[in-house]
């Protein structure tokens, strides 16, 4: 198990709790959770995370994929989108943002592990971090 | 006076052309010569006599022409045409009225020859006489044939016809049609005069009527009246007067017309007019050539003008786009009537876009000479249709959304049920919480299923049914054994159904998983569901797995998710079967595609 520093971008609380939970009885660390896009960048900025779970849909005008999109031009992370359905449209505008992963809402332990070896596979991590 | 040349040598051809002339005027025959090739005429002074021209006056055949009663110039054209045409015989013989300048009316019998050249009239030359003393009776009282025709003409004429004494004004002749149709005899009418028939006359005031005509102020008096019949029935008529010489006597030609038809269309007209002049919509009638003739003052309201005066007159193309005008007009007079759109202009130059409905007026020859359109304003039509399907996709968006935070906060309810199962250290106790999520996860599915289709009343099983089963074999991580194969046709059913339906699949294919085939044995799980022969709907869970334990039965297990199958079954109002295969377990459940109007019970 290879422990990573991940950032979730969810805006219902409860959910992104339980995702936490989820992660840290895993072993990752999670350095913070973001309703929005902006908090979402503020965060990734100071924690630098190894990956950024992305839900595309999120309150306020800033969308995950446009926050993708930002996050991408200052930082080389990986992102693992989050959404409640494989939309054709949707996915579209996430390709452009190779790598990047995928897990559909809602999900199961074993997917969500799968998508996150498969966005930063396992490896020696920089723990000094 | 043209005298014989008696003091002059002449040729016997001369000598006959001076003789003719003197015979001429003693018999007050007037002549005349038409040169076709320089258009010249001579008239003789009898001719011009007759016809109230000075001797001076230069006078064409279009004035003559024009002089001509209305109702004979048909047949004064016709027989010209006859007359020129140089494959006949030239020859020209009617009798005919004529106005004179003064307004007296003369009948006139003109007989004429057309000479040709090289098959073109070149000359004409005739005689005129005037019948008007002689018409109905020779001056001596003996009839001349022309006489005796035309007053067969006129008694059986279907108009009446009477003849009155100037001065008693008695009858002193009347036709078949008279008679006919005022119910009296001959010789009861003949004691009796015009006042008799016109219950709207007092004598004096007839004769107060008739003194312009007594003292030639005029020569003919029209006017509309009353006749009563023998039977004292009353119908409306136009009377045509004028003054005669009868027996060498002044006598009234009186011819009545019955107008009862004419009124009665005149009446039909006036209502006509009355409900197109109020219509709300818009209507006008043009000539074939774009003259507006006609338009209601609704038309006048909607184009912006301030009176339909300020329309009639002008050309179609001022009131519809230039553009679109001569194609419609083009396809109306094709097919007879054209329905379509067309872009109005307003007299201040904005548009409209009209809805026009309009047809072709054909005279009796079948040539359009008038076009007809009446117009509907669609531009507040199209305007509340886009309101309405602006407020109609305005609901169907927030309905999407409601379904939407729904589906989102079943999400955050299976988050719940996710934490509260990290928590717990009983095994039972996070299985349970585990059977629950998943079916809160069923219902979310169909608000999702819902937000996503095209109807928000009805679902679609094959999606809903579909993703449930999807999201079960995702949870369980199902892979190559058991396999999960689902066949759901294309079958709708009403929200209300739906979910229950929803659920109780979830919990057949949840049993099948867990229990069907301990230890990873192999098989297969089969969702189907399909509509019965009686119109039912069938969904059935079949698994060739261990089969349910001897033991258990289904209808008293303590089992909360059997026992929500039969709960959720009642719900549907639905049959539930189940059925020990060998091997496998098969479990139906049908139910009426609409629910019952009182519910389950």
């Amino acid at each position: 198990m290879t422990r990573r520093r991940i950032l979730i971008v969810e805006d219902e609380a409860i959910v992104a709790m339980d995702i936490a939970a989820r992660l840290e009885r895993d072993g990752h660390v999670v350095v913070g959770t973001a309703a929005t896009g902006a908090r979402a960048l503020a965060l990734a900025r100071a924690h630098q995370p190894d990956l950024v779970l992305m839900d595309i849909r999120l309150r306020g005008p800033v969308d995950g994929i446009a926050t993708a999109t930002e996050l991408r031009l200052e930082q080389a992370v990986a992102i693992v989108f989050l959404s409640a359905h494989a939309e054709a449209s949707t996915l579209a505008g996430a390709r452009q943002l190779e790598p990047f992963g995928y897990v559909q809402k809602p999900f199961e332990d074993h997917e969500l592990r799968r998508a996150i070896d498969q966005a930063v596979p396992p490896g020696p991590v920089d723990d000094a971090r | 006076m043209t005298r014989l040349p008696s003091d002059a040598p002449a040729s016997p051809a001369d000598q006959y052309a001076v003789l003719v002339h003197e015979v001429t005027r003693l018999a007050g025959i007037g002549v005349f010569a038409h040169d076709h090739r320089t258009d010249e005429i001579f008239w003789s002074p009898e001719v011009r006599a007759s016809c109230g021209w000075g001797p001076d006056d230069v006078v064409s055949l279009a004035t003559l022409f024009s002089q001509i009663h209305e109702a004979d110039r048909p047949a004064i054209a016709a027989a010209v045409a006859r007359a020129h045409d140089p494959t006949g015989d030239g020859r020209f013989d009617v009798v005919h009225r004529l106005h004179r300048p003064d307004g007296g009316l003369r009948w006139l019998a003109t007989r004429s020859q057309t000479f040709f050249e090289g098959g073109r009239a070149v000359r004409t030359i005739g005689a005129v006489t005037d019948i008007t003393g002689h018409r109905l009776v020779s001056g001596t009282g003996a009839p001349t044939s022309t006489a005796v025709e035309l007053w067969a003409i006129l008694d059986h004429s279907l108009n009446e016809i009477f003849l009155f004494d100037s001065t008693t004004l008695r009858f002193v002749n009347v036709n078949q049609g008279a008679l006919r149709n005022l119910g009296y005899d001959r010789a009861r009418m003949l004691t009796m005069t015009p006042v008799d028939l016109k219950p709207a006359y007092t004598e004096p005031a007839f004769r107060a009527l008739i003194a312009p005509l007594l003292s030639e102020q005029v020569a003919t008096l029209v006017f509309e009246t009353v006749h009563e019949r023998a039977d004292g029935t009353q119908y409306p008529v136009e009377v045509h007067l004028q003054l005669v010489t009868y027996q060498g006597a002044r006598a009234f030609l009186a011819v009545i017309s019955d107008i009862t038809e004419r009124r009665a269309a005149e009446r039909t007209l006036r209502l006509l007019d009355s409900a197109i002049a109020t219509a709300l919509h818009p209507i006008a009638i043009t000539r074939a050539d774009g003259l507006v003739e006609y338009c209601n003052p609704a038309m006048a309201r909607q184009w912006g003008y301030a009176g339909v005066d300020e329309i009639v007159g002008r050309q179609r193309r001022d009131l519809v786009s230039e553009a679109e005008e001569p194609k419609a007009v083009a396809a109306l007079l094709a097919r007879g009537t054209w329905e379509g759109e067309i872009t109005a202009v307003r007299k201040d130059g904005t548009t409209f876009v009209c809805q026009v409905a309009a047809s072709v007026v054909n005279d009796a020859a079948g040539t359009p000479t008038h076009l007809m359109g009446s117009f509907v304003d669609i531009t507040e039509r199209a305007r509340a249709d886009a309101a309405l399907r602006a407020s109609l996709a305005e609901k169907d968006a927030l309905l999407r959304e409601v379904h939407h935070r729904v589906k989102n906060n079943l999400q955050v309810v299976t988050s719940l049920l996710s934490l509260q199962a990290q928590r717990e250290r009983s095994d039972q106790a996070i299985a349970a919480l585990r059977d629950t999520q998943a079916r809160v996860r069923a219902m979310a599915l169909l608000h999702e299923t819902l937000y996503r289709s095209t109807s928000l009343a009805q679902v679609a099983l094959a999606p809903y049914l579909g993703a449930i089963c999807e999201q079960l074999a995702r949870s369980f991580g199902v892979g190559a054994t058991p396999r999960l194969t689902v066949a759901i046709d294309d079958l709708v059913v009403p929200l209300e159904l739906a979910m229950p339906a929803g659920l109780l699949l979830s919990e057949l294919v949840v049993n099948a998983l867990k229990h069907a085939f301990p230890a990873g044995a192999a098989g297969e799980i089969v969702v189907s569901a399909r509509r019965l022969d009686d119109g039912r709907i069938e969904v059935a869970v079949a698994d060739d797995g261990v089969g349910l334990p001897r033991d258990l039965d289904p209808t008293t297990t303590s089992s909360l998710g059997l026992r929500l199958v039969q709960r959720l079954a009642e719900q549907l109002e639905g049959e539930l079967v189940t059925e020990r295969g060998a091997p496998g377990t098969v479990v139906r459940v049908r139910f009426a595609s609409q629910p019952s109007p009182g519910g389950a019970p």
